[in-house]
């Protein structure tokens, strides 16, 4: 029997790289890192088994100040990367390093997802708002009228509250807290690690550089109580430096009351993070200044089941139900083909040269002649109209027409196909004579009494005399319409395009 | 390259000539044609062995649609014997020059050993042709005349 040994008990030190910091003296940043470092070693969990996964940002350096795992990805996709890692590696603890930049503005798009989805990942948003590695310019976080360096007057942008954003993406854990209030942020992170499925903890983050003091109404050891709302489940509202004001609920709004005189903690608004809906959460994440204090904690904590056990489970069942699958079978399902090294395929970029760009010593657009002629030919199919195409006049027939008869028209002058017309001669079907085949095969029907109404396909796609022929070869490649109606203004066909009188067009641009 | 390098650069093996189905010698009608219709083909190619014999099209199949007794004959005697064929080491270009000039709607393709390795149809060629022009052919609007005539924006 092999012996099994506990774990050795980590400590910080097990999760302090070697690596030199390089942000700002002073930075928010640092004590973010040093509360991280400092709950790791309480989780319990080996450090092989942990990941942190960043964008691009000042706050996107921090995978290389954890000694665990950690990817230094792209901007704004540290949750794809995430999302990937923790399906593929569900025994992973998985952590999303951001700031407001890489994750609302770049990465907004997959920061919504990755909320929605429920994947189990711990998302950690520093906010400073400002863009701090570009060197201070607005960012989707930056208050309106915040002068940066790229809003010289103010920005006119209504800036995202980020807690808001995560509710309204469906997160099914949203807390929020501060770099400086320590013992608070390592309290929101232990939580936020333990909760199953996405957690979304957005962290006030000082930039001192950039945008110093940004956050100083809920950090500052004198004005904090008075201006913050630390949250706290089953708890009612209270706040104040004296904890004798609380938030009420006047009809659907909030308002902020003085205890006493007949006000009783009994009036207040009583926190439940685990509440179904949103609504509690998202009235609370509206809350600020100047009129309230800022919540502080846990918005919302709920349960919902995560991405990737869904995931798993589908896979799961799908063994169970229609046993293993086979790779190559699922690639040759669909359309497939192989593209030889020496067939003449044309990487798109070097295909024609749609570029407008005007080098400098042009500043008018001139045609560049090599191109012009190499585009000529197909351009032709977008230039050149139906109408100019040698396109043979249709046979119509009726619907009412026996198979008999429409047989033996397409015989005597050769035809593939016949339109079918109604009493005003507009189309209404089209005659093929793949749709013989399968009569012929079951040779049940009276030839004599089946219509060909009852055959033909109804209603079929048609293009005008004055369209580009491109538009035929869409619709028989794009679509696989063997024969195209052209038809005139009044919806009566005038000519019929067939794979032949393409090919033919396409010949003649060869010659 | 262009369209016209592209297409005589391109061997007529390299395009999807699987557009028809294979029978054998003395097959009857009725089985040829149960066999085009279970897979949606529109031609079959009679063989000897190795050898073609012959082939035998939809175009058949409407022309022999008023005989009562048409499925019950051998396929011998209804299909069209030596067919013309084409090499697949043929280019495109010749290939589409061969499709224009001819009528024939199927061109059995033959490799160096004179086998069968498919048929040649136009369709396979105007595919071929719309995959190696995505831009030109299938990013066009659902309606010739709805898109932005001039460009918007910088």
């Amino acid at each position: 029997m092999t012996e099994v040994t506990a774990a050795p008990q980590l400590t910080r030190k097990d999760f302090v790289s070697d690596q030199e910091v390089r942000w700002c003296p002073g930075c928010g940043d640092y004590a973010i890192l040093a509360q991280m470092q400092r709950i790791m070693p309480e989780l319990g969990i080996p450090k092989e088994k942990i990941v942190f996964v960043s964008g691009i940002g000042c706050s996107s350096r921090f995978p290389y100040y954890m000694d665990t795992y950690g990817i230094h990805s792209i901007h704004g996709r540290a949750p794809t990367l995430a999302t990937g890692l923790k399906v593929a590696n569900p025994d992973l603890a998985v952590w999303v390093i951001t700031g407001d930049g890489d994750g609302l503005s770049i990465g907004g798009n997959h920061m919504l997802h990755v909320l929605r989805r429920n994947v189990d990942l711990n998302i950690v948003l520093f906010n400073n708002r400002i863009y701090g590695l570009t060197k201070g310019q607005y960012s989707p976080t930056s208050k309106p009228g915040h002068v940066t360096k790229s809003s010289p007057m103010g920005s006119v942008e209504q800036s995202f509250n980020p807690i808001s954003v995560a509710i309204g993406a469906e997160a099914t854990f949203v807390a929020r807290s501060a770099d400086r209030n320590t013992k608070h942020l390592a309290d929101i992170l232990t939580k936020a690690a333990a909760h199953k499925g996405t957690s979304f903890v957005e962290i006030y983050q000082n930039c001192n550089i950039y945008n110093d003091g940004e956050w100083l109404h809920v950090t500052e050891a004198d004005v904090k109580d008075d201006n913050t709302l630390i949250l706290e489940d089953g708890e009612p509202m209270i706040f104040g430096k004296d904890r004798d004001r609380g938030i009420r609920l006047n009809g659907l709004y909030p308002e902020v009351v003085q205890l006493g005189n007949g006000t009783t903690e009994k009036d207040l608004l009583v926190h439940d993070e685990q509440a179904e809906g949103p609504e509690l959460a998202y009235l609370l994440s509206r809350l600020g200044p100047p009129e309230f204090p800022v919540p502080l904690g846990v918005f919302r904590s709920i349960e919902r089941p995560t991405y990737e056990a869904q995931l798993a489970d589908q896979g799961r069942r799908a063994r169970e139900e229609r046993g293993d699958g086979d790779l190559a079978t699922l690639f040759h399902a669909t359309d497939t083909w192989i593209v030889p090294e020496d067939s003449g395929w044309i990487p798109p970029e070097q295909r024609r040269d749609v570029s407008t760009e005007v080098s400098p010593s042009t500043p008018d657009y001139t045609p560049d002649i090599h191109h012009e002629v190499e585009q000529s030919e197909l351009q032709a199919l977008m230039e050149k109209r139906i109408a100019t195409l040698d396109l043979p006049e249709p046979a119509c027939v009726k619907a009412e027409t026996t198979l008999a008869e429409a047989i033996e028209l397409m015989q005597d002058r050769n035809l593939g196909c016949l339109l079918v017309t109604d009493d005003s001669d507009r189309i209404e079907g089209i005659f093929a004579q793949g749709d013989i085949f399968s009569q012929v095969a079951r040779r049940e029907m009276d030839m004599d009494t089946t219509t060909v109404g009852s055959l033909m396909t109804s209603d079929p796609t048609t293009l005008s005399r004055s369209a580009p022929i491109g538009h035929v070869l869409h619709m028989m490649a794009g679509h696989g319409f063997r024969h195209i109606p052209i038809v005139n203004g009044d919806g009566k066909p005038v000519a019929l395009a067939s794979f032949k009188s393409i090919l033919g067009f396409l010949g003649d641009l060869l010659k | 390259m262009n369209f016209k390098e592209t297409l005589k650069a391109e061997p007529v093996r390299r395009i999807d000539l699987s557009f028809y189905v294979e029978v054998r010698k003395g097959t009857t009608v009725a089985d040829a044609v149960e066999k085009m219709q279970a897979s949606h083909r529109k031609c079959a190619l009679v063989l000897d062995g190795d050898q073609l014999e012959g082939i035998f099209t939809a175009h058949d199949i409407r022309d022999l649609a008023r005989e009562s007794d048409a499925l019950q004959q051998s396929i011998d005697s209804v299909m069209t014997r030596n067919p013309e064929t084409i090499s697949g080491d043929a280019s495109l270009f010749e290939a589409i020059q061969v499709l224009n000039d001819k009528p024939y709607r199927y061109l059995p393709v033959l490799n160096k050993d004179g086998h069968v390795i498919g048929t040649l149809t136009h369709f396979a060629v105007l595919k071929h042709i719309s995959d190696h022009f995505p831009e030109d052919i299938y990013n066009l609007p659902p309606e010739p005349n709805r898109f932005a005539q001039s460009r918007d924006g910088a």
